[in-house]
């Protein structure tokens, strides 16, 4: 399989400080990545250098073979987007307006929508069990609900490559689970997810691969193998020295039909 | 499933769009040069007579330029407010609070002072006051480093003093007869002294500048969200956010330099939008627009009516539509910091 | 010989009556103005309407014998007493604006002849010309303005004679007034401001002039600048005037100043010479038809041995008979 996401000697910063440099590593169509890290390592700023919202100071970001670096906004935009923590909760605005910002980069600011393009609005809403969101207003929406309305916008955008800032931080358990199952849908339709996260049990259960930032680099870059604890217990522990990994999980998360 | 999702709001928008034209047909029709109907046919026909009559003259020299001044001002006012609102993400930014129409008539009050007096070039000069409180505006948000509704509040009541104590050092420096009675009038807010030399590149400047905006209201939805947003949708904050905050800006600039300053129109237009459509999207931009228009129509009507004989400046009533509305939002908590 | 003398006096009294009366002279053909902003306007024939939006060209419209030609005067006229006196029906004439404002509309709607605006309504003017109207501009803010002024609106409405007649008074009484105070002691005076007495004239303001055609010495003149301009308490007790006057307008009486601890040890104070310029008609202390009454009145305050206040009544009085036909009360001119 070819990789989709190449990430090559890239180090950024704010000002003349490097949070982190010589980071290196690619993904394939599929695989969902989780970054790990504790607070201040730069998770959420590899991200952002990733999507292009910080200059990078060294290195490269290829997608589909292609180097981000001299793409406009738009453009990188058709490749890779980004699924903040949390979306603005800004009123008079509704499900529906916020999801169609997802087909900006293919329509541009001026084109109209198409009865097609609404029509996907509808198909992917529903695909997700979240059509009912499509015609709230977002200030009166839960913190989950916009999460759920983000994902769509997400989606909808139909990058190759998705990013994901702690996307479970304000859920319930039972919304967590629900966007889990949602993500490994998506990442089984051939799309690259990375996300960060703050809590490694999800990580186990949902992703793919593990990637360890600490001290300015990766110090981890491991398949999830969930039949071998122990081995991930021993990658884990860099990170977390506390911490123990069963074989049995004490809970899963189930496939459900929306919130 | 729902295939053709209607687009709400349009009733509402209907209804001011009627009123609109109904309050711009009054204007045209009331003054105190009593113009009846048969005066204002018969003006068509005289159009291009050699001796036009009295009442003619009043129409074509008077009439059409004070309505057609009070509903580009007006529209350009509240779609503009709407922008702001928008793109500085704060229910009080609009042109009167961000300090952009204190910086425009104090470019416009230095053209006076210098002697340099056509329409256009109060315009320009207007307009680079305008841009320039923007600007300040724009480093006061950044260096305070927030991005909260007060910051802005804050950051407006400074420029605008700014600019106002400029004023003053202008008013001081001007000519006490000529110069500083056209300060003064400026600072007032007036279409009184509206013709058509000056309704005219009023016109020309805003017209095209309105219609980019209109054309522009995704970009300004999506700037509604903050740059992260924006960037992961494939939009480029800085340059959408810069072009569209100079066009708003020039857009009101030329009106500040023909009408003077007329407080709260472009601040409370985009809220009794947004009360009436319950949206940010879709047709509000134009609904602002719309609602400007008819706060300024029903304010003029008011100015040169209520007085007398007299004319009143029309700030007095914009402001007093303002009040209530803001107070309102005070109560529902809409006004807190985000 | 004598006759006949008589005869051109009788006449020339005959057309001065004729031409105070309101009715226009005999068409003369186009009547070529330049106003006091260089504007050139030219009328067909001498105007027989009149709209006047500036109480000073309203006062020089009446003091020319033209009242009844008005159809058209600025915002609270009630409230200038003159009015209620000399011309009543001016009160009864639409308000067309104040000086910032000019409601072009009514104005049009009045369509007069003439249209008489100070310059700070130059705005309004061009739009009212571009409506086919006749607009002078004037702008009186000293003596020799004034003058043209009257020259002005009396060649307009055709009654030059009119104006020549009131500009010759000034020149008699000036000269007599010069002659009075010619030799002898020029008492040092302060004038007060409109809305506070730490105001003062400075030198280039009409106000000082007057004090100087009154035989006086503005201490304010130590000022440069052209309006009110603020002193403070320790700066008058410097000057230490002679004589204190306030002006027409003043939102303070003589008491207040008398009673000014601050302004104890002041001359003026201590000698009690605090005097109020008369408002209870018009406002002699600015350039208006009458204020040279403003003058002469001052000369009798600082000099009444050369001028005795009875010479003064006496005088106002014949030149109110002789510009406004109407006698004033003599506590009018106190």
């Amino acid at each position: 399989m070819t990789a989709s996401l190449e990430i090559r000697d890239l180090a950024a910063g704010y000002g003349r400080r490097r949070i982190w440099e010589q980071i290196s590593f690619t993904a394939c169509p599929g695989e969902i990545l989780v970054l790990l890290g504790k607070n201040g390592s730069g998770k959420t700023t590899l991200l952002r250098a990733i999507q292009g919202s910080i200059p990078l100071q060294c290195g490269s970001v290829r997608i589909g073979g292609k180097d981000l670096s001299g793409l406009t906004v738009r453009r990188r935009a058709a490749l890779v987007t980004t699924m903040p923590q949390e979306i603005p909760a800004e009123r008079g605005l509704t499900g529906w307006d916020f999801v169609e910002m997802g087909l900006y980069p293919s329509r541009g600011p001026f084109a109209a929508l198409t009865e097609k393009d609404r029509a996907k609005i509808q198909r992917t809403a529903e695909k997700f069990s979240a059509a009912a969101l499509l015609d709230r207003d977002l200030a009166e929406m839960s913190v989950g609900e916009r999460q759920m309305v983000s994902l769509l916008r997400a989606v909808l955008q139909d990058t190759p490559v998705l990013l994901l800032d702690e996307p479970a931080s304000a859920l319930d358990f039972g919304h967590t689970g629900i966007l889990f199952r949602m993500l490994q849908r998506i990442a089984e339709e051939g799309k690259t997810i990375l996300m960060v996260l703050h809590d490694p049990t999800p990580a186990l259960q949902c992703g793919t691969r593990l990637l360890l930032l600490q001290d300015g680099g990766i110090c981890a870059d491991v398949p999830v193998d969930r039949k071998a604890p122990e081995a991930m217990e021993t990658v884990l522990r860099r990170l977390y020295p506390e911490i123990c990994v069963h074989d049995t999980p004490l809970f899963c998360y189930t496939e459900t039909t929306g919130i | 499933m729902k295939k053709n999702r209607p687009v709400p709001g349009y009733g509402v928008f209907a209804a001011a769009a009627v009123l609109f034209v109904l309050l711009t047909i009054v204007s045209l029709a009331v003054g105190s040069y009593p113009l009846t109907g048969r005066d204002i046919l018969q003006s068509f026909r005289e159009l291009s007579a050699a001796e036009p009559s009295m009442p003619t003259r009043v129409f074509w020299n008077l009439r059409i330029p004070r309505t057609v001044t009070a509903v580009l001002s007006g529209v350009t006012l509240g779609l503009c407010g709407g922008v702001y609102q928008m793109v500085f993400r704060s229910p009080l930014a609009s042109p009167d609070l961000t300090g952009v129409a204190s910086g425009a008539s104090l470019g416009a009050a230095l053209a006076i002072v210098l002697g340099l007096g056509s329409s256009f070039f109060r315009m320009v000069a207007a307009f680079v006051g305008g841009i320039l409180a923007l600007a300040l505006v724009f480093l006061l948000v950044r260096f305070s480093g927030g991005g909260r509704v007060y910051t802005y509040i804050l950051a407006g009541i400074i420029t605008s003093a700014a600019a106002d104590a400029g004023l003053m050092v202008l008013k001081m420096l001007a000519d006490p007869e000529r110069q500083l009675a056209a300060i003064d009038f400026w600072t007032m807010g007036s279409l009184a002294s509206v013709s058509s030399a000056k309704a005219m590149p009023l016109a020309i400047l805003t017209v095209p500048v309105l219609a980019v905006l209109l054309l522009c209201r995704r970009p300004v939805t999506m700037l509604s969200l903050g740059g992260e947003e924006c960037g992961a949708m494939g939009l480029s904050e800085r340059f959408w956010r810069a072009f569209l905050l100079v066009l708003a800006t020039l857009a009101v600039s030329a009106c500040t330099a023909v009408t003077g300053v007329i407080g709260f129109a472009g601040l409370i237009a985009p809220h009794i939008a947004q009360y009436l459509l319950h949206r940010r999207s879709g047709v509000y931009l134009c609904l602002c627009g719309i609602t400007g228009g008819i706060l300024l129509l029903a304010a003029d009507l008011a100015a040169r009516s209520l007085g007398g004989g007299a004319e009143l400046p029309v700030s007095i009533f914009t402001v007093a539509a303002g009040v209530p509305v803001l107070i309102i939002l005070l109560c529902k908590g809409r006004g807190d910091g985000r | 010989m004598k006759k006949k003398l008589l005869l051109t006096a009788l006449a020339a009294v005959m057309l001065l009556q004729t031409a105070a009366c309101g009715k226009p002279a005999e068409p003369t053909g186009p009547i070529t103005l330049e106003d006091q902003t260089g504007r050139t306007v030219t009328l067909e024939e001498p105007a027989d309407t009149i709209v006047s939006c500036y109480y000073v060209s309203s006062y020089a419209v009446m003091a020319l014998g033209l009242s009844e030609r008005m159809v058209g005067i600025e915002n609270k006229a009630d409230t200038r007493e003159i009015y209620h006196l000399a011309s009543p029906a001016f009160l009864d004439l639409p308000a067309v604006g104040t000086m910032k404002e000019s409601n072009v509309e009514l104005i049009a709607s009045l369509e007069p002849d003439l249209v008489i605006m100070p310059v700070k309504l130059a705005e309004a003017a061009e739009t009212l010309t571009g409506l086919g109207l006749d607009v002078i501009l004037v702008n009186p803010e000293n003596h020799e303005d004034l003058c043209g002024m009257l020259e002005l609106i009396g060649d307009a409405c055709g009654v030059p004679d009119r104006a020549d007649a009131l500009i010759s008074y000034y020149d008699v009484q000036m000269d007599a007034l010069a002659k009075r105070t010619a030799d002898g002691d020029k008492p040092a005076v302060y004038m007060g401001g409109n809305s506070s007495y730490l105001t003062t004239a400075p030198a280039d303001m009409y106000q000082s002039s007057l004090i100087d055609l009154a035989g006086g010495v503005n201490v304010g003149d130590a000022l440069a600048g052209d309006y009110w301009t603020e002193v403070s308490y320790e700066t008058i007790l410097d000057w230490n005037p002679e004589v204190i006057v306030l002006p027409s307008g003043a939102d303070y009486t003589v008491e207040d100043i008398l009673n000014d601890k601050q302004l104890a040890g002041v001359a003026a104070v201590e000698n009690g010479a605090v005097y109020a310029m008369p408002s209870a008609m018009e406002e002699w202390d600015s350039p208006i038809p009458s204020g040279i009454l403003g003058a002469m009145w001052m000369t009798s305050v600082l000099h009444p041995d050369l001028y005795e206040p009875a010479a003064f009544y006496k005088d106002a009085a014949e030149f109110y008979k002789e510009f406004y036909g109407f006698t004033p009360d003599e506590a009018l001119l106190k």
